[in-house]
């Protein structure tokens, strides 16, 4: 549904977007990471038809973002980073000011209208002012205008940033909601674990270049990060770090308070080999625990090599 | 004690105390703004180049006397003063224009980036917040006026200018423009936008410097007091006033000084101005405090407190169930634009037409008891009046649509709709035509009040809808063209108001300078261009058509179907007249929807 080739865009000689190729399948949720200032907002500027490449090229359901702009715009919800509202317009006048941008007949306009409002749960904001909601409310009347010409692609810019966990986690529910209908969304967050349990598939970008695609299982074997484990024995515990560090299987053993720290080499398989190593060894194992996952040490792992 | 005191004011402690960090902030601030520099240099170029064509122009203006030895030291004589006459004002308008400018944004920039509120919450004082703001600028304003002060000096040597002159313009220029310094950082207190509070000002200033005194020499008049009289008692507290009587001391006939006794007057108006600043700035330190709490919580800063179940409904972001939603209807843009009204806020609107049908009312009355009423000049003053308030609303309500979207962040969403660039600058460019239209329709009272009793000919009303209607297009669209190329709004209506100064203010005067330097029939140039001049047009048709026919200069004689209209390059037909005003009207129109047509090419690209 979204395909970038190439894509780069220079403002003035600051590089912000370099060579970027992306591919979102239709029905994916895609979640977009990168800290601060890495190109996201500049990528779905782009595609938003908002922001010209430098060079490149971006397709929305095949239609290219720089010549076919017009047609892009009905095919996209483009929700951006910072929430700008009409601040004379109460919340139905706003929607339906939208719609009419969309080109929306204005006899279908009232039910459109009463729909989305019913979606985001706004139904009882219909006569007040925008700029008088709460910034949750505001995050989901954003919702609901990008909702309000049925797009197939939602570009949604960092829903979430700046809400409370409450109102985070009802914007998550509100976008697997609209995954379940079918919709193309692209989310961007500079939070990894906050997307973990939403998308279907990640881009991490840094520098304007992506340096991660893929789901969060591929994130995971990169990391290694599910091939850890501790371990923790009865009694001689050295003995143990250093039996298990011999295994060729074993990246590295660390010794963490009473227990063991053990991480596999990439690619190998952790299936009983420790349980089979220690007790062949005469050593009481009393528990292998999988190590819990922890997605913001692994974006802070991927991205470290090129902050620094 | 004493010690202590003198350790105080010697070290400059007084003014850091006064100031706090604020002074060294803005000083820091200005010398990173390029705009600062900008002024600078624009500020004395200008001067530069109007004491260089004044200086270019003395030969054709004196002709070979010039050169001539007994003429020449009184010729010398007259040119300083000519020239320093000429500095004088300069320095004393453009001096307070830039101190509207650069005043403007003093609190006002502090409330838009939301950084008011967090710096009432430090130590820092309001006098000091306040002091430390008007001090920071008023050195950048001090910078100017001292840059004129050099060329002030140095024409004293042409002889014939007096020490008290030079001394005297500059403290009414200083004393003046810390009044108009103090006043637009006032009205930035209630402000977040730069462009309402230059508006403001400017409304205030013409209410004290030019209403207040019209009424009160009206007044003066009817209950006997001399002419003289009543130009000394309004210049107490009027520094337009004040320039002008040192002004017609220095350049009247025979002039041999300025009288004793002017110095007890200039000190009097020195002191009563300074008196004024100060009343204004302990205001400002007053409402300072308030203004940053609102910002800090949202609330809407209201000069008297009022708390009421309107309110509380409001900050709960309820509207009452009655209030009625409205429905789009029409191209959404031009359906936003025409719901925004000219006024903000339910009592302004209805009490801000109702004063200005009343003060233009209470004119018609004074003018009617000063036996001007069917006076030609009389209407003449009203039309260019109108024009000139109907151009400055246009040219500010032209340059905000684009950019008010910019600063509130929807134009993103707006242009990622599939409304063509085309299609929001149309109804931008309509929405604005309409928003301004009430300021020209002021005329058309005028026009109302007057046609009736035969004061206005038929053909004035006719002719000025097609002066009005080419100035609102070109206004606008030039408006919309700015606001597309910047992103702040104040910037947007800076340039337009700009645009328009340097085309019918500052393009008419270097022209005739340079025709004065060319010599003395050369007037072409000048003349040409002053036929496709608003004012000039609008003065043209009035003297034909205002007042008592026999005062008109339309008609030759008592034969009203000899109508003529006196231009700068002599007398033309009606039929002429008529074709070239609809002709410039069509140009002025054809410019601005070029203008416009620019602005949605720049939409998009310039997007932020």
């Amino acid at each position: 549904m979204i395909e970038t080739a190439g894509l780069t865009k220079f403002y003035d000689s600051l590089a912000a977007l370099v060579d970027l190729d992306l591919a979102i399948p239709a029905g994916s949720i895609f979640g977009f990471i990168g800290p601060n200032g890495a190109g996201k907002t500049t990528t779905m500027r782009i595609l938003a038809t908002l922001l010209e490449p430098t060079r490149g090229s971006a397709k929305i359901d095949g239609l290219d973002v720089r010549t076919q702009g017009a047609k892009v715009r009905r095919l996209v919800g483009y929700m951006p980073d910072v929430m700008g509202v009409y601040d004379d317009l109460k919340v139905y006048e706003y929607l339906d000011f939208f719609a009419a941008a969309f080109d929306i007949p204005s006899c279908k306009r009232p039910g459109l209208i009463d729909g989305v409002l019913e979606l985001t749960d706004l139904t009882v904001k219909r006569a007040a002012l925008v700029d008088t909601l709460s910034r949750g409310m505001q995050q989901r009347l954003q919702l609901a205008r990008v909702l309000i010409h049925d797009p197939k692609v939602l570009i949604l810019d960092e829903p979430a940033s700046g809400l409370d966990p409450r109102a985070r986690i009802e914007i998550r529910e509100l976008l697997r909601e609209l995954g379940r209908m079918g919709k193309t969304i692209m989310v961007s967050s500079h939070i990894l674990s906050e997307l973990a349990e939403l998308c279907t598939q990640f881009g991490i970008i840094e520098k304007g270049r992506l340096i991660f695609n893929g789901t969060l299982d591929a994130i995971r074997r990169r990391m290694g990060l599910h091939m850890k484990v501790r371990v923790k024995v009865a009694e001689r515990t050295d003995d143990a770090a250093a039996l298990l560090g011999a295994l060729p299987e074993v990246a590295s053993v660390a010794r963490v308070d009473d227990y063991l720290s053990v991480k596999f080499a990439e690619g190998r398989s952790a299936d009983g080999l420790i349980a089979r190593a220690l007790v062949g060894a005469g050593l009481a194992v009393t528990a292998i625990v999988p190590e819990e996952v922890n997605l913001d040490e692994a974006f802070l792992e991927i991205t470290r090599g090129a902050v620094q | 004690m004493l010690a202590h005191a003198w350790d105080f004011l010697r070290g400059g402690r007084w003014f850091r105390w006064l100031t706090g960090p604020i002074f060294e902030k803005e000083l820091r601030c200005a010398s990173r703004r390029r705009r600062n520099y900008v002024l600078r240099t624009a500020y004395v170029l200008l001067l530069a180049a109007m004491l260089g064509l004044m200086l270019a122009s003395m030969p054709s203006r004196y002709g070979s006397s010039l050169y001539n030895q007994p003429w020449q030291t009184a010729r010398l004589e007259e040119l300083g003063r000519m020239l320093v006459f000429a500095i004088a004002w300069f320095q004393f308008i453009a001096l307070q224009l830039a101190a509207l400018v650069l005043m403007s944004t003093a609190v006002s920039e502090e409330i838009y980036r939301r950084t008011l509120g967090t710096l009432v919450t430090t130590p820092l004082t309001s006098l000091q917040i306040v002091m430390g703001k008007l001090a920071g600028r008023m050195l950048q304003l001090l910078l100017l006026l001292a840059l004129s002060v050099p060329p002030l000096l140095l024409l004293r040597v042409f002889g014939g200018i007096p020490w008290e002159y030079v001394l005297g313009a500059v403290a009414v220029t200083f004393t003046a423009l810390l009044f108009v310094a103090a006043l637009t950082m006032f009205f930035s207190i209630f402000n977040r936008h730069a462009y309402v509070v230059i508006l403001a000002t400017l409304i205030a200033l013409a209410a004290v410097f030019l209403l207040a005194p019209w009424l009160t020499g009206t007044v003066m008049d009817a209950m006997g007091a001399g002419n003289r009289r009543i130009m000394a008692s309004l210049a107490s507290f009027n520094p337009y006033m004040m320039l002008f009587l040192l002004t017609e001391q220095l350049m009247g006939p025979g002039f041999i000084g300025l009288p004793r006794m002017f110095g007890t007057d200039l000190a009097r108006h020195c002191g009563l101005m300074l008196a004024a600043s100060t009343v204004i700035i302990a205001a400002c330190t007053a409402f300072v405090r308030r203004a940053a709490r609102c910002q800090a919580t949202g609330a809407p800063f209201r000069l008297l407190r009022r708390r009421g179940a309107k309110d509380a409904a409001a900050a709960a972001g309820d509207s009452p169930a009655h209030v009625p939603v409205g429905r789009v209807t029409g191209p959404p843009v031009l359906w936003r634009e025409i719901r925004q009204p000219l006024i903000r806020g339910r009592i302004k609107r209805r009490l801000l037409p109702v004063l200005a049908l009343l003060v233009l009312f209470g004119t018609y009355v004074s003018t009617y008891f000063d036996n001007a009423i069917a006076d030609r000049d009389t209407h003449t003053a009203y039309l260019v009046t109108f024009l000139l308030l109907a151009m400055l609303i246009t040219a500010i309500t032209g340059a905000t649509p684009i950019t008010t979207e910019k600063e509130a962040q929807t134009l993103p969403l707006l242009l990622a709709t599939p409304q063509t660039g085309g299609r929001i600058i149309a109804g931008k460019f309509l929405g604005a035509l309409r928003r301004c239209l009430p300021v020209w329709l002021l005329m058309a009272v005028h026009f109302a009040v007057f046609a009736p009793f035969g004061l206005i000919a038929w053909f004035v009303p006719a002719l000025m809808a097609f002066v009005a209607a080419g100035m609102m297009c070109f206004q606008t669209g030039t408006g919309l063209f700015f606001g597309a190329l910047v992103k702040r709004t104040t910037t947007a209506v800076v340039l337009n108001v700009l645009l328009g100064l340097a085309l019918w203010a500052l393009v008419p005067f270097i022209l005739v300078l340079i025709e004065e330097a060319s010599g003395p029939s050369r007037n072409e140039i000048s003349g040409g261009f002053l036929y496709l001049h608003p004012g000039v047009q609008t003065v043209v048709i009035a003297a034909a058509g205002c007042g008592e026919p026999r005062h008109r200069t339309g008609y030759y004689g008592d034969n009203s179907r000899n109508l003529a209209f006196n231009w700068p390059n002599g007398n033309s037909g009606a039929g002429a007249s008529a074709t070239f005003i609809i002709f410039s009207s069509a140009l002025y129109g054809l410019a601005g929807l070029g203008a416009a047509a620019l602005a949605a090419g720049l939409l998009r690209p310039r997007a932020p």
